[in-house]
């Protein structure tokens, strides 16, 4: 059932992506005063939105698996914040190759670039310190901890862009304010969904790995009790 | 200055789509090394049963 779930969401992820890519390099025109790099937004935005789905649905996984101490939080906690660092690194190449454009730099330390920065050295720090707790509760109660800290970033990346005593190289949000033609919201849309059917199926790949980690460990118990 | 930006865009898409197909590379390395990890485990535990 879930190999059949994965195969769905990969094909139906990979399908729409595919239309999406044939709509944002031959249907719409560039940006009227970026011109083509503009439409970098279309992978930009919506990696950014799909990672912090992802670290959403971690936090809260993390905090159930603080009330309950059932493993099977800790396990859906683990594999949404790798498949999350996956899509907040592509937002952080594909924002740096357009201020290289737009910017005419690679990187600032502006608050929104920073934070963004923050948010997934924060997260590549809880992947690195798991194995490095071998007690399993132990290791997890850790993790959902370091889990619900780090997420304390996110609303600082987000708001980085609209307070107003912070000057930010990172343009204002023009999802909100009007800034994208009518035109663009469909791929843009898309592009979202395509990414977060992607980013299901690896979780849920990457998941079912984490549970065949833990047959593992407890079979090195029972060999280790004979 | 357009062929410049349709340089970079394409560069943009490239880098996404390595890192992506760069996990599931890492993925399916994983899964294989511990799907062989767990058949080795299974044999030994029922080796040490008989």
């Amino acid at each position: 059932m879930r190999e059949k779930a994965i195969y769905i969401l990969s094909i139906l992820g990979a399908l729409l992506m595919a239309w999406n890519m044939h709509t944002i390099f031959v249907v719409l025109a560039g940006e009227a005063a970026q011109g083509q790099i503009g439409k970098m937004l279309f992978i930009h935005v919506p990696a950014a939105i799909t990672a912090y789905s992802f670290y959403a649905v971690a936090v809260i996984c993390s905090i159930a698996f603080l009330f309950t101490k059932n493993f099977k939080y800790d396990s859906i906690a683990v594999s949404s914040i790798e498949v999350a660092q996956v899509f907040t690194l592509v937002n952080l190449v594909t924002g740096s190759l357009w201020g290289h454009i737009i910017w005419g730099i690679w990187w600032t330390w502006d608050l929104r670039l920073t934070s963004q920065f923050m948010c997934f050295m924060l997260y590549l720090g809880y992947l690195l310190m798991r194995p490095a707790i071998a007690e399993a509760t132990q290791r997890a109660t850790m993790s959902a901890i370091l889990a619900i800290f780090a997420a304390a970033d996110i609303p600082l990346v987000v708001m980085a862009i609209r307070l107003h005593n912070v000057r930010t190289q990172h343009p204002a949000p023009v999802l909100e304010t009007g800034g994208v033609d009518a035109t663009w919201w469909p791929p843009l849309l898309i592009g979202y969904i395509a990414l977060m059917l992607i980013a299901s199926a690896l979780t849920m790949v990457r998941l079912r790995q984490e549970t065949v980690t833990r047959e593992i460990d407890s079979l090195r118990r029972e060999l280790h009790a004979i | 200055m357009d062929a410049i930006n349709q340089t970079y865009l394409f560069y943009g898409y490239s880098a996404a789509w390595i890192i992506v197909f760069g996990f599931i590379l890492l993925l399916v390395r994983r899964g294989q090394r511990i799907d062989h990890e767990l058949t080795r485990l299974k044999t030994l535990v029922e080796d040490k049963e008989k």
